[in-house]
């Protein structure tokens, strides 16, 4: 018998397994395979600031998920803006990592895009490793170790990890500070707070699963009544042991007149 | 021939003592080989030297995004630690406190999306500060057939940028033997521009162009990599002047909406021209860094068509 004993090799001899050569192909940023340049400049942490003064990327959300009887909603709105200026009122914050599993963004757009698009990356390979798909506990902490590495380097996202696995429904917020909270209700962003007031008022676990999206709805809705920097489009997305559906997209202006109807 | 052979590896080797170990691709090591080696062969021939210190720039210059093995090991807050120490550490010369890396230069952007074109333009003036520096500096470059990119901000990053995208979609071309999709090239910009996350492009990008069925798209960019397909959009000086236009004149349908409306832009493909003249002319009555010249390109089956409209000067 022979030891494969190529882990003590150095790594420019290492044979590669054939998954890290083909991530190796695609030049995709791993989590530990990033190489991010800095610049030579006496003080990153000031010009770290600095470009967020002046790049000023897009920011400010509302979303929220809970788990109910009938599954996982999540509802986000579509608001992007670069200090008082809306550089967008399409964005898509609920990223579709898999049929199963959905994530939110709230923070840096670039940095919540890029970063999802990775977790599905990870969530894939895993999927191919292990021939069966991740649980979202695991996605969820592929998503934090991830987030853990670049501790400190001016990160910024709040998002939420929503799905369905072997054991059933679940959620959790992971952070830029690599924070990981398993929950049953979170609201991030800017108008979280009023989202959270209307949500914790109307919540019950045997929620019928058209109340739950309704109260999705109107969470965000009011989110974006209250909070300038939220508003556009109200997503609402359900997951259910069959995956996620997205349940409705309305505009909020028309939103507006379905919950103050014209006298 | 000696003399000259000699001179040159004189030149060589103060190029060597000067860069610090760190910034060395190889190990301090493999450096040292990559001497002795080029010592016993500098008798030759001027010609071999000249190849040899050809390869050996190679080797030695400071790649981006792989500086030493032991550089790359270290994580993120050590990376921070070390290069916040200053680049004096490595003998350098003192850097001011004010020095800044980037500049603005101003300038607009437009792109409009139809239902089998896209017309994407931007004006060709680059400014500093309250100087023009030239009235004819082009912002748009040609990166496929197909696709063609607009660039506000920072010109020496949009210029970097640009001869990125254009030489990674010729050797996609190489490659695949295939030019690269629009679709594919938008996602590829998002990830070049990512890349550089902690040390950004101060670029902002338009892409346009016919996507896989032969409609047109509208990417639009913030300076980090995050991106969007919209029907129309507008970047840098002149955006918060020109966007409420665009909003007013086209439908801007949300792509979230369920059930799904459609939303191609309605004008044909010389409405759309016009509108972006006119939007340009509009932006350089209040806008101090549009104006002199605007470039519109129209891409549509048959190609990519250039045209030119002039601004005030003043």
């Amino acid at each position: 018998m022979k030891l494969d004993l190529s882990a003590l090799l150095p790594d420019s001899i290492r044979p590669k397994a054939p998954i890290d050569a083909a991530l190796d192909d695609v030049h995709l940023p791993g989590p530990t395979g990033a190489n991010f340049p800095l610049p030579d400049v006496a003080d990153v942490d000031s010009f770290e600031r600095q470009v967020v003064e002046m790049v000023k990327p897009s920011h400010g959300t509302t979303t929220l998920s809970f788990i109910f009887q009938g599954g996982v909603i999540v509802a986000v709105d579509s608001r992007a803006s670069m200090g008082p200026y809306i550089s967008s009122q399409t964005v898509k914050k609920v990223i579709e990592i898999n049929p199963y599993l959905l994530g939110t963004m709230a923070g840096g757009a670039a940095d919540c895009q890029f970063w999802q698009r990775n977790l599905g990356i990870q969530c894939r390979l895993h999927e191919l490793n292990n021939k069966e798909r991740i649980s979202v506990a695991g996605a969820s902490k592929l998503l934090a170790n991830t987030l853990f590495s670049y501790r400190g380097m001016g990160l910024s996202m709040g998002t939420m990890v929503a799905g369905w696995d072997h054991k059933g429904p679940s959620l959790y917020y992971v952070d830029s500070e690599a924070q990981r909270i398993k929950g049953e209700r979170f609201s991030v962003g800017s108008g979280s707070v009023f989202a959270m007031g209307i949500l914790d008022q109307g919540y019950r676990w045997d929620l019928s699963d058209e109340e739950a999206r309704e109260l999705g709805r109107r969470a965000i809705y009011h989110a974006t009544f209250r909070d300038a920097m939220s508003g556009g489009t109200v997503s609402v997305y359900h997951v259910t042991k069959d995956g996620w559906v997205k349940v409705s997209g309305d505009d909020v202006g028309e939103l507006h007149y379905h919950y103050y109807p014209a006298e | 021939m000696r003399a000259r052979a000699k001179r040159r590896s004189n030149t060589l080797s103060t190029l060597f003592s000067s860069i610090p170990r760190s910034r060395c691709t190889t190990s301090g090591k493999t450096s040292v080989d990559i001497r002795s080696h080029h010592r016993s062969r500098r008798c030759f021939s001027g010609i071999l030297i000249l190849t040899l210190s050809y390869n050996v720039y190679w080797q030695i210059r400071p790649r981006e995004g792989s500086q030493s093995r032991c550089y790359q090991k270290l994580n993120n807050l050590d990376r921070k630690m070390m290069l916040s120490a200053g680049p004096q550490q490595h003998g350098g010369p003192t850097q001011h406190a004010s020095w800044s890396p980037y500049d603005n230069n101003g300038g607009t952007c437009v792109a409009v999306a139809g239902k089998d074109y896209c017309v994407i333009a931007a004006d060709t003036r680059m400014s500093t500060g309250f100087n023009i520096l030239t009235r004819d500096q082009t912002k748009v470059c040609k990166l496929t057939d197909k696709c063609l990119i607009a660039s506000a901000g920072f010109r020496a990053d949009a210029i970097t940028l640009h001869k990125t995208l254009q030489t990674r979609g010729i050797m996609y071309k190489h490659s695949h033997n295939k030019s690269m999709s629009c679709v594919a090239m938008a996602q590829m910009l998002s990830n070049t521009l990512y890349m550089k996350r902690f040390f950004p492009y101060y670029a902002f990008n338009l892409l346009g162009g016919i996507d896989n069925e032969g409609k047109g798209a509208v990417y639009t960019y913030d300076a980090i990599g995050s991106y969007e397909r919209t029907g129309y959009s507008c970047q840098g000086s002149g955006q918060a002047l020109i966007m409420p236009i665009l909003d007013n004149q086209l439908k801007a349908v949300s792509p979230l909406l369920v059930p799904p409306q459609d939303g191609a832009t309605p004008l044909t493909q010389e409405q759309a021209v016009d509108l972006v003249k006119d939007c340009f002319a509009t932006a350089g009555e209040r806008d101090i860094y549009t104006g002199d010249e605007v470039e519109i390109y129209v891409i549509n089956a048959s190609g990519v068509h250039k045209q030119t409209q002039e601004l005030k000067l003043d």
